[in-house]
């Protein structure tokens, strides 16, 4: 099988089935990325991705793997599509700010079931750099050394970081359970509701 | 995942079965691709193909399943197309049930279903396309009360054309209404509906699931009848109740049943503890009074039919108009007067 720097370097130099094979390689990373994180489809944030990665713009360097620079390349174009969502904001802080708030809507994926889409729901609560980090931590098996890359944090920072995320993700899943409005747009188990109103209500009835 | 040496990080605790392999997989991930090696590498690239239709582009997603906008290449014509995955038990129920319902429903403020199939992604429906937006989003734009009661007018005699075969929408709600650009409301999503034991649809369609029985609450939090949260048996008026729950929100600007928690909001719902409408607003008190009415508590306290609703509106409207128009001395039409309704509250 070809590296994917052979591939990379064959598409550069115009060899177009090189491309296809490194984008079929690539396509679904891709499309995991960028579909958790805004409210559109992601189709032109992937073909951004990949052009920025032919087009030469953005030097890999030697040591690094064509998978942290393409991730790399990825977070960029999510800070670009976060900054236009915004317009007239400052740069976008992705520390800070959460997936759902720089892009409300929907997100275009969607879970199997209820439980994980409240899961994704929550992802998007947390600071984006958070979401990125634990979903390329936990889907992508990524190694902290490549997110550290990625996020040009010292390698060190990231383990703290992971542990800070997943506290902040638990504590975004304790407040959607019992937040209407998530319930409303999650079709949740309504007979636990009517349960638990069956029982206050017969109370309530009484008085 | 080989780097786990620190216990805190145990993969365990992020749930593992987020089911994002088969992302790329998925019919929608499939059509992205083709969409894409098109324009990356230039080569036309046939769009996924449902039955004889071909995708154009997604419409919209929910946990019950994805809707395109297709075309039938024999004859050009365009349709939606609502596609749940095989693995989704529950919803592919509420497909078979959608499609139904729908085959004896023909009004004009209704969706016609066109078609029921299976594909390898699992079951699909064919409708109509509806070009236009959810009510939701056309109440966004502003609009005049009179203009918003009028559209309810026409889901209220949907739903009772609905109700005269026996079938129950039971998710009556803005996202299921749309209306298209002749400004004419389309309601959607039969995917709840019910037939009331021993009428017509029930004996023709044979809906056999547990469905019919108390004690399965199905809805959407907010618009839910009380007997519908509470699992009692539930019968056309909870489709008033949802009805006008959605005007309300849509009119007022408030939701009728709110509060911080989701407990707070079914107890809201169970006890009839509907929001105060605010004072800004100029809807005349006799439209709310009707809605109130039809969000009762029980269904004893609502009206009797689809039709005594949109009575009680039409009356309120009316009113309204000739009051105005002899108070000033011209007629209803010529009211030039504005109520906008304020922006729904997220």
């Amino acid at each position: 099988m070809r590296s994917d720097l052979d591939l990379l370097e064959a598409w550069r130099a115009n060899d177009q089935s090189a491309g296809e094979e490194l984008f079929a390689r690539y396509y679904p990373l891709l499309l995991r990325f960028f579909a958790n994180k805004v409210p559109v489809e992601p189709t032109d944030l992937i073909q951004e991705t990949m052009l920025a990665c032919v087009d030469g713009q953005h030097r890999l360097r030697e040591t690094e793997k064509f998978r942290a620079f393409l991730f790399s390349i990825a977070y960029n174009k999510l800070r670009d599509f976060y900054r236009r969502a915004q317009v007239g904001e400052e740069p976008v802080d992705m520390a800070s700010h959460a997936s759902a708030d720089l892009a409300p809507g929907p997100s275009t994926m969607m879970g199997r079931d209820e439980q994980q889409q409240l899961m994704l729901r929550a992802l998007r609560r947390i600071p984006v750099e958070y979401q990125v980090l634990l979903e390329l931590f936990y889907w992508e098996d990524a190694t902290s050394a490549e997110i550290s890359v990625l996020m040009d944090v010292p390698h060190s920072t990231i383990r703290t970081r992971i542990r800070r995320a997943r506290q902040l993700l638990e504590e975004a899943l304790a407040e959607s359970a019992n937040d209407p409005r998530v319930l409303e747009r999650t079709r949740t188990d309504l007979d636990g509701w009517a349960a638990k109103i069956r029982s206050a209500h017969q109370v309530s009835a009484a008085l | 995942m080989a780097h786990h040496d620190d216990p805190t990080e145990s993969p365990k605790a992020m749930p593992s079965a987020l089911d994002v392999d088969s992302l790329a997989e998925s019919l929608e991930g499939r059509r992205i691709r083709s969409e894409l090696e098109s324009r990356l590498f230039g080569r036309a690239q046939p769009s996924p193909r449902i039955g004889q239709y071909s995708l154009q582009h997604r419409l919209g997603q929910g946990g019950m399943g994805t809707v395109y906008a297709a075309t039938d290449p024999q004859t050009g014509q365009s349709v939606a197309i609502k596609v749940v995955p095989t693995d989704k038990a529950q919803a592919i129920d509420r497909l078979r049930r959608e499609a139904k319902a729908m085959a004896n429903l023909e009004h004009p403020n209704i969706v016609t279903v066109h078609e029921v199939g299976t594909c390898d992604d699992g079951l699909y429906l064919v409708m109509d396309l509806v070009e236009g937006q959810t009510l939701a989003a056309w109440a966004n734009a502003g609009r005049a009360w009179p203009e918003i009661v009028a559209l309810g007018l026409q889901v209220a005699d949907a739903l009772g054309a609905a109700h005269d075969l026996g079938i129950v929408h039971r998710d009556v709600k803005p996202e299921n209404i749309l209306v298209d650009t002749q400004g004419q409301a389309r309601l959607v999503d039969f995917g709840l509906a019910k037939p009331l034991p021993g009428s017509e649809a029930d004996n023709l369609s044979q809906f056999t699931e547990s469905l019919t029985d108390t004690g399965v609450v199905v809805g959407t939090m907010g618009y839910i009848a009380p007997e519908q949260l509470l699992g009692l048996s539930v019968g056309p008026s909870c489709d008033q109740f949802s009805l006008c729950a959605t005007l309300f929100e849509i009119l007022f600007g408030v939701r009728p049943f709110d509060g911080k928690t989701g407990d707070a909001v079914a107890m809201a719902i169970v006890t009839g503890d509907v929001s105060a409408v605010p004072d800004e607003v100029e809807v005349p008190a006799s439209v709310a009074a009707a809605l109130r009415q039809g969000m009762g508590a029980t269904p004893a306290e609502r009206f009797a039919s689809m039709k005594d609703l949109a009575e009680a509106l039409r009356k309120a409207m009316e009113a309204q108009g000739s009051g105005r128009g002899s108070g000033r001395g011209s007629d209803k039409g010529s009211d030039k007067r504005r109520w906008w309704s304020r922006r729904r509250r997220r």
